[in-house]
């Protein structure tokens, strides 16, 4: 008989909704509500021993001690399996369960599993650290999630290694495993082209990202001769000294800074902090990512009405879709408010 | 997203397949991957004339009406 503890919120405890978000950390003997479920689902293999709940609010509130307080616990009870959730596509308790997760696998060496909506915000943020496996945006779906949480966590609990997370219908975690195969390189390169001529169905071995939404073109400039145009860039070129830390690989932040600033280019002097391009040429002279000089030229012939005042950067390598769409959409949006008509963008 | 918000935006870049992997409509080949509006092999005069031509060309390509993504030849 599998033991497994279970970590849910306030909500999902039926202790109430938002107004009390500030429930604190308790343990509780049994399964509780979404529990029952998943105890249905186990049938005789297994059973929740104890079930952990933390309002939304509260658990943020201070979130190294309440996990702590979990850490403490299931170091007592010693479960062979934590589920968390599922969260669906809820933020605050995504993130709980997902550091509630990635601290019992990491500190206890206990496996563990939660239920996330595949955009979820904490999907992003632990999906190297815990096992998931996708559901619906809400617990409409609880069933299915129930059932799949089930089916993967018991594989886990009894020890069993993860297969690719397509063939176990999880979120992928990120990383790579090798295997040995009888079957060399070249066969099976071979196979997969003859399939792909012959028109039949083929996996690459390697995940390709998806495709990007398609996104109908913008309305072209009607005037170029009185539009004010921006400059934009994923190149990293910053102030020499970053002031606004913007990361060299897997941006999370962008920022704007005076063209006038970029034209004296010193004290502070421009440099990239990219990190996925050799920056020798950008950085001996920043127009070759901001082509300022090019731009302010066309202006002053009249061939464009202006030179928008900032120009916007951040750093474009390992950067998460997700990420690179927000910051995309506020910098359109800070640009629309700028009374911007165009933009030229530079990308390594 | 710049262009999701309506403001037309050319992409000068020297990966012009990757750009259109993902997502930009108006896409200018330029320059090389580490400088995209740089041509370090000319003499700084030369090259500011050249840099000059390439962001016109991105200017025509925010000027120019279009239905879908466009990878604007070297005109």
């Amino acid at each position: 008989m599998v033991r497994i503890a279970h970590y849910i919120n306030q909500f999902f405890a039926g202790i109430g909704g938002e107004e009390k978000a500030d429930a604190p950390f308790e343990v509780r003997d049994g399964a509780v509500g979404p529990g029952r479920a998943i105890e249905m689902a186990l049938g005789a293999e297994g059973e929740i021993i104890q079930t952990l709940v933390c309002g939304d609010n509260s658990f943020h509130a201070d979130a190294e001690a309440n996990i702590e307080a979990v850490i403490a616990s299931l170091g007592r009870s010693k479960p062979d399996l934590l589920i968390a959730g599922p969260a669906f596509n809820a933020g605050r308790y995504g993130l709980a369960c997902g550091a509630v997760c990635a601290a019992v696998s990491e500190r206890l060496g206990i496996p563990t599993i939660t239920g996330l909506f595949p955009e979820a915000p904490a999907v992003d943020v632990y999906r190297s650290r815990t096992v998931m496996v996708p559901t619906g945006d809400s617990a409409a779906g609880m069933k299915g999630a129930v059932e799949v949480l089930v089916r993967t966590g018991m594989r886990l609990a009894q020890g069993e290694q993860l297969r690719p997370a397509d063939v176990d219908g999880r979120i992928p975690m990120g990383f790579r495993r090798s295997w040995v195969t009888d079957i060399p390189v070249a066969h099976r390169a071979t196979e997969m082209l003859l399939a792909k001529l012959r028109g039949d169905a083929f996996a690459s071995e390697v995940a390709l990202p998806e495709g990007a939404e398609a996104i109908p073109p913008a309305a072209a400039v009607a005037e170029l001769s009185s539009a004010t145009i921006a400059l934009v860039t994923e190149g990293g070129l910053v102030p020499e000294d970053n002031p606004d830390r913007i990361e060299s690989s897997s941006a999370t932040k962008w920022a704007r800074y005076p063209i006038s600033m970029l034209e004296r280019n010193e004290n502070p002097s421009f440099k990239s902090i990219h990190a996925g391009y050799d920056s020798q040429w950008v950085d001996a002279d920043p127009d070759r990512m901001v082509p300022l000089d090019a731009l302010k030229a066309l202006a002053a012939e009249g061939v464009i009405g202006g030179v928008h005042d900032y120009f916007y950067a951040t750093t474009g390598t390992g950067t998460t879709v997700t990420h690179g769409e927000r910051m995309g959409d506020e910098i359109a949006k800070q640009l629309i408010s700028d009374g911007v008509h165009a933009v030229i963008v530079t990308s390594t | 997203m710049i262009e999701k918000n309506g403001v037309p935006a050319a992409l000068l870049t020297a990966m012009t397949s990757m750009a259109m992997v993902a997502g930009a409509n108006r896409i200018l080949s330029s320059g090389l991957i580490p400088h995209p509006a740089g041509d370090p092999t000319r003499s700084p005069d030369e090259e500011f004339v050249w840099r000059k031509g390439q962001v016109l060309k991105a200017l025509n390509a925010v000027a120019t009406p279009l239905e879908e993504a466009q990878i604007f030849a070297d005109w």
